[in-house]
């Protein structure tokens, strides 16, 4: 069997090559699973900090799963069991707008529904489903980012929607 | 095909023809639209990659209790490390360039299935051989992408970074112009100030120093069957898009070069072309040579 070029991640190319492939999804995982007020960048930070000093102890394949652990279990030591919200961003102002200030309310009220029926998806429902369809993944990718079963994404994106659905429509 | 299925083919943006207008049957199809499209507002704020980094870089360092002589040591290490990644950036690179001339249309595929076409007067330059770890390669004018499924596409321009998974978009980055098309799937834009993204239908324009959002109804560019279509662009774009693909030189007056222009032309047949290109202006053309001169009526 090859011999694995570097045994652990003690090396500071290996450590930048680590953060560039893993940083991003990191955040994302950590943001659309316990928002904003976690402080997601803090978390990332944290994570890889730690990861340097057991370098010695992981080897490169391991790293991915060791910071998401230490991420995941971080914000859960902060996370006081309150809801995560989710804040939507404004729209910027078009080209040209033709858009009635009545319509422009009931977006308005369609959002807010929206920011609530989201924070009552489960964690792993609203991070499963932001990331594919804002992040742009596909199931298998997801599947692979989280270690869990293609199936299970498929389950939990399709119950997020579901949920969104009856909870706006108020069904 | 169960319902159920049906719509989560559709999350995986899985769906074919056929099945894409089964779901739009579908009672709940146009809530489930709806809900995707506000889903995109929920974005995350970007990540500042760099400064995370900086303050890792810092933390690190208090970590650390090393001695004197292995900082020494790891001095060296890292002097010849930056040696070999400057031997290997300078002397080492296998970057392949793709050029279409004026009035000329390149096709070509990447080392991984993924299709390109280049329009007239663009330039791409791609490191094959580094392909197969990191997709990415630098556009100078405008291409049409079909890209094969997999890790991240990145198209760099002057103007920001355009990335995919898998997906149909084309970029057109010119001197004064930047527009994004999504075909199919979704793409990432960044630039210096923002970052955006783009689902299939909608594109995003930047001229003047000013950002705008739009849709198109086209399942493909316009220029990839021989033609030109515009929507809301500056008139000096329109102009300059006229040059490359006959290669020809315009002159017109500078007064219009903020007017925003609507329309298409053939690349065919210059004089229709350039009718098409003048009669909505209230403007006529005079040609002598590769010499066009616009005038108003």
């Amino acid at each position: 069997m090859a011999k694995p070029l570097f045994q652990n991640v003690c090396n500071e190319q290996v450590f930048s090559q680590l953060y560039k492939k893993w940083s991003k999804d990191l955040y994302n995982f950590i943001y659309y699973r316990y928002g904003e007020k976690i402080g997601p960048e803090d978390k990332v930070q944290e994570a890889f900090v730690k990861l340097w000093k057991h370098c010695k102890e992981t080897p490169p394949e391991k790293a991915k799963s060791f910071l998401f652990t230490i991420a995941n279990n971080l914000s859960l030591n902060d996370l006081k069991h309150q809801k995560v919200v989710l804040k939507y961003q404004e729209r910027k102002p078009r080209e040209h707008t033709n858009e009635s200030p009545h319509f422009l309310l009931e977006e308005k009220e369609y959002m807010q529904k929206f920011e609530k029926a989201l924070a009552n998806l489960s964690d792993g429902q609203r991070e499963a489903f932001l990331l594919n369809r804002v992040e742009g993944k596909r199931h298998k990718e997801i599947a692979e980012l989280l270690g869990i079963s293609r199936k299970a994404v498929e389950k939990r994106i399709y119950a997020a929607l579901d949920n969104l659905r009856k909870e706006i429509e108020g069904i | 095909m169960k319902k159920e299925d049906l719509i989560i083919k559709w999350l995986d943006n899985n769906l074919n023809e056929e099945e894409l207008r089964a779901f739009k049957k579908l009672d709940a199809s146009s809530a489930f639209m709806k809900i995707d499209e506000a889903a995109h507002r929920f974005g995350a704020p970007s990540f500042d990659e760099a400064r995370v980094f900086e303050q890792i870089q810092q933390e690190k360092g208090k970590a650390e209790t090393k001695t004197p002589w292995t900082r020494y040591v790891s001095g060296i290490a890292a002097a010849i490390v930056v040696s070999l990644g400057l031997y290997f950036a300078f002397f080492n690179t296998t970057d392949v360039t793709y050029i279409a001339e004026n009035a000329t249309r390149t096709e070509f595929t990447l080392p991984d299935q993924s299709e390109v076409i280049l329009n007239a007067g663009s330039r791409i330059v791609v490191d094959e051989d580094d392909w197969s770890s990191q997709r990415e390669l630098q556009l100078n004018g405008e291409a049409y992408f079909k890209v094969a499924t997999g890790t991240t596409f990145n198209v760099i321009t002057d103007h920001g970074i355009v990335s995919v998974l898998g997906t149909e978009f084309t970029v057109n980055a010119r001197d004064n112009y930047f527009e994004v098309t999504c075909f199919e799937g979704v793409v990432q834009v960044r630039t210096d100030d923002t970052t955006v993204r783009l689902p299939a239908g909608k594109n995003f324009k930047i001229f003047n120093g000013q950002v705008f959002d739009g849709s198109v109804t086209i399942s493909q560019p316009s220029w990839v069957n021989a033609k030109t279509t515009f929507k809301s662009v500056p008139y000096y774009e329109a102009i300059s898009e006229l040059e490359r693909q006959y290669d020809i030189e315009i002159t017109f007056d500078p007064v219009l070069n903020n007017t925003l222009y609507t329309g298409s032309f053939t690349h065919e047949n210059l004089e229709t072309a350039l009718e098409a290109i003048t009669i909505p202006l209230n403007l006529s053309y005079d040609m002598k040579g590769k010499n066009v001169v616009l005038k108003s009526n």
